[in-house]
């Protein structure tokens, strides 16, 4: 099977509530200003920038900004794209994970060798309040949203939290959701385009500590076990060995793509256990299987934590701890950037911010700067695998890539 | 004394609705009656809102919608439990949609008191006249049920007063709300002697479910907060004599000690800009009517004379009035010499802040934990400083104390207590006359 490479991976700032540059009351950056600043960024780091196919992920920019068509938008800032393949893909929150997959999948089947593979996401065109009504769209609406909480997801996520409370220990998982809110905001701090950049809390820890209050917001969740609203893009090169000589690329520019997998849960059901992410166990162990690799050979993680507690879930589900252990391996630092499994070095969906298109882009263009040492948040990683995981709706579209240098 | 409450729910009206204390007290009410928890059972409530002007009238449709938006978007868990049942109304918005729609189907406005002929309850909001709110009461008392009960918003004119001229058979109440009535937690409550005991138990019970603070003060014109208000305001005005300075120089600099060494939210020249110079003016001459005392001074009269009022601007800018205002912010002190305002940057900036604040200010102390200890070391300071500055400070601290005391003399309320509480909940000062941090200055010479 030929050899799969992202490159030139790039972000353009996550924004929203945090930000100082953040006023609502004002006129915003629209769409095409993210879409601009992450593809131009992408684009400046190829020789030869002439694309086969074009991707864009993004989840709801229907309701959000009353856009669709949006891979009419690819030949506008990627001008080799003008007459060639370009799709859009929707996978909720795990769009950006489907779009690198489909992108792969077209790469392996000899029909394209360099694929632009960008997603975003416009989210604070509404408040938050109405923006849950839009993205209770990755659940089961007609179904689920009647009986949800307000704010919905993080009344799903607060259920699973419940639930793992019970088995784990209440005291033990709310030190390691704290302990992930700690890492996430000092990893963000060290990422000039995250949206916690600006973040200057002296007591992370201490204030995630906080005791969830249901009066106010959900039973199991606090404020800061939560990523935020957000608004932004990001792009990345895939392609074949072939794909580099063409695009002008150094090999030691690139990353190796050896393992992917995406898998689809089904929406109409429930989570068979709210304490574990099945889905996602499945597709991760799938994608190690593809690179031939375990959990044990994992040296950096990115993983989709729109909640803190989704992180630890994400964790066991991957294999990188025992059922019921997350809580204490995070705590002890285990997924700090001096820890054993580095994770989420530019802050993740916590600390970088979540425009749900975007997200398993940025995800991936983490990873390749990390692994070719360009990242802002550099970390020495100590094993030569990295994975990550894109996760859409409640553990439903899943998709899990599995990486590695290429020197 | 809650189903009598709920009762009298449903059918309540307001008097001057259209108007500034109106709008929040109708704005209030509206959210008390279609409180999450109650709303099911009070579908079928009225609000009457009357007002003489359709213009105001519109407006304030417009406005009590859009705070009913706020509202409902901030208690967005709670209606969305009203309408579990109904399983065409999934998201919030259209939620919330039909929760306004709701909501705003209770009110009924109008310039007709005549449609307040089923009213249980009656706020009354208008100028503060005596014989204007005796004209509409004599009018109500014909067209409401007799067990209606009447809550005059009168900051000024006794209770017993309107009373006796309506011949209300008591059946009336005080409660003073402070500006903007929806957000500002305190109401005075003003009873007599003959307020029924019915009345005064419903009124507790009814502040309860507003969500408000209540402090009881006793029949005497100007009640607590306008007694202390405007005999501290003329006391301050009449201090502009013992300064050695020009009248907008001695203006700008008393401002200033009011605001930064005594920390409050703003100096009293810049609050009687924004309670309004008539209004003050009018209040003075309500009080000059029941009390044996001066509540006159010819320098607010001779502004208003020029035209000169404050208060605010429809959209809630600031008016000039002893001070000139660009964009809210100070920009000018009033000349009435050349009848003209006297740019700050002309006028001498005394170090009050260094000297005497040691850096701190009201805002940062409103936001502190430990405010009283910060305050006793900032009067601690200014005791121990002897410059200009602290010395007006100190008399004006001295006097702050006097007005608390005489209003308990003068037999206004019988506790410092409740002076106190009217001055931090009502005018957001950070302490009131008795606390034991200040009574050192009642020694100042």
């Amino acid at each position: 099977m030929k050899k799969i490479y992202a490159a030139a991976g790039n972000s353009s700032i996550f924004m929203g509530p945090g930000r100082k540059e953040f006023n609502p009351k004002k006129e915003m950056p629209t769409f095409e200003h993210y879409l601009k600043e992450a593809i131009d960024g992408t684009l400046a780091q190829i020789p030869n920038p002439d694309f086969d196919e074009g991707y864009i992920s993004n989840f709801m920019a229907g309701p959000f900004i009353r856009q669709g068509n949006l891979a009419g938008f690819l030949p506008e800032y990627v001008p080799s794209l003008l007459h060639k393949p370009c799709y859009r893909l929707e996978g909720a929150c795990g769009s950006g994970g489907l779009a690198l997959t489909s992108a792969i999948k077209s790469l392996l089947s000899g029909l394209a060798d360099k694929i632009m593979v960008c997603g975003f996401e416009i989210q604070n065109t509404v408040k938050a309040l109405y923006g849950a009504d839009i993205l209770s769209g990755a659940a089961y609406h007609s179904k689920e949203r009647k009986n949800g909480h307000a704010y919905f997801f993080p009344g799903l996520f607060s259920d699973r939290a419940g639930a793992y409370y019970k088995e784990a220990g209440y005291d033990v998982a709310r030190k390691g959701m704290a302990r992930w809110y700690e890492n996430s905001i000092l990893n963000a701090r060290e990422s000039s385009k995250a949206q916690e950049y600006h973040n200057c809390n002296s007591e992370l820890f201490e204030a995630a500590m906080a005791k969830p209050n249901p009066a106010r917001f959900v039973e199991h969740l606090n404020f800061f076990d939560c990523s935020k609203v957000s608004d932004g893009a990001a792009s990345v090169v895939l392609c074949t060995e072939e794909g580099i000589k063409k695009l002008g690329l150094k090999m030691e520019d690139c990353i190796e793509i050896c393992g992917f997998y995406s898998s689809e849960g089904n929406i109409t059901k429930s989570p068979e256990r709210l304490d574990k992410l099945k889905n996602t166990a499945i597709c991760a162990h799938n994608a190690l299987g593809m690179a031939s690799i375990s959990s044990k050979d994992l040296g950096l993680l990115e993983v989709h934590d729109c909640f803190s507690i989704t992180g630890l879930l994400a964790l066991e589900a991957i294999g990188a701890c025992e059922p019921h252990q997350a809580g204490e391996f995070v705590y002890n630092g285990e997924t700090s950037k001096i820890g054993s499994l580095p994770t989420n070095l530019s802050g993740g969906l916590c600390g970088f911010g979540h425009p749900t298109g975007a997200t398993g882009i940025r995800q991936l263009s983490d990873l390749q700067k990390q692994f070719c040492g360009t990242a802002e948040n550099q970390a020495k990683v100590k094993k030569e695998y990295g994975l990550m995981i894109s996760m859409g709706g409640n553990d439903i579209s899943v998709s899990a890539l599995c990486v590695k240098p290429t020197i | 004394m809650t189903e009598d409450l709920n009762k009298r729910l449903k059918n309540v009206a307001v008097i001057g609705a259209g108007g500034k204390m109106g709008r929040g007290i109708s704005l209030v009410l509206l959210k008390t009656i279609i409180a999450p928890a109650t709303f099911t059972s009070m579908k079928d409530a009225r609000l009457i809102l009357i007002d003489n002007s359709l213009e105001s009238l519109s407006t304030l449709r417009v406005y009590l919608k859009t705070q009913l938006l706020k509202f409902a978007e901030r208690n967005i868990n709670q209606i969305r439990e009203i309408y579990r049942e109904d399983l065409k109304l999934i998201d919030n918005s259209e939620i919330i949609d039909r929760y306004i729609e709701d909501g705003m189907s209770i009110i009924q406005t109008s310039t007709d008191v005549g449609c307040c002929q089923n009213s249980l309850m009656i706020f009354e909001a208008i100028f503060e006249s005596l014989d204007l709110k005796t004209s509409i009461y004599r009018r109500l008392k014909n067209i409401v049920p007799k067990e209606c009960y009447f809550f005059s918003n009168t900051s000024s004119i006794p209770i017993s007063e309107i009373d006796n001229q309506a011949e209300l058979d008591h059946r009336i109440i005080g409660f003073h709300f402070y500006n903007p009535p929806a957000i500002q937690k305190l109401v005075e409550v003003i009873s007599t002697a003959k307020t029924p005991k019915n009345l005064l138990s419903l009124s507790d019970v009814l502040i309860g479910s507003f969500g408000k603070i209540k402090v009881p003060s006793n029949d005497i014109a100007g009640f607590i907060g306008n007694g202390h208000f405007i005999r501290e305001g003329l006391s301050i005005i009449k201090h502009l004599n013992d300064l050695p300075y020009q009248q907008d120089q001695g203006i700008y600099h008393l401002n200033q000690i009011v605001a930064n060494v005594m920390l409050r939210p703003m100096g009293m020249f810049q609050l009687i800009d924004y309670v309004g110079l008539d209004v003050f003016s009018m209040i003075c001459k309500t009080m000059q009517i029941y009390i044996d005392e001066n509540f006159s001074h010819s320098l607010i009269e001779e502004l208003i004379n020029n035209g000169i009022k404050g208060g605010q601007f429809g959209n809630g800018s600031q008016k000039d009035g002893f001070f000139k205002y660009d964009k809210g912010k100070i920009a000018g002190v009033i000349n009435l010499k050349k009848k003209s305002y006297t740019p700050i940057e002309e006028l001498k900036e005394f170090d009050i802040e260094d000297e005497l604040c040691g850096g701190t200010s009201w805002k940062e102390l409103s936001r502190s934990r430990d405010t009283s200890v910060k305050l006793t070391e900032h009067f601690n300071n200014l005791q121990n400083n002897n410059s200009a500055a602290a010395k007006t400070a100190k008399s004006l601290l001295k006097q702050y104390i006097q007005i608390g005391q005489d209003l308990i003399k003068g037999r206004v309320t019988d506790d410092i207590v409740n002076v106190d509480s009217v001055l931090k909940n009502g005018f957001y000062h950070l302490y009131g006359p008795g606390a034991d941090f200040i009574q050192s200055f009642q020694e100042v010479k």
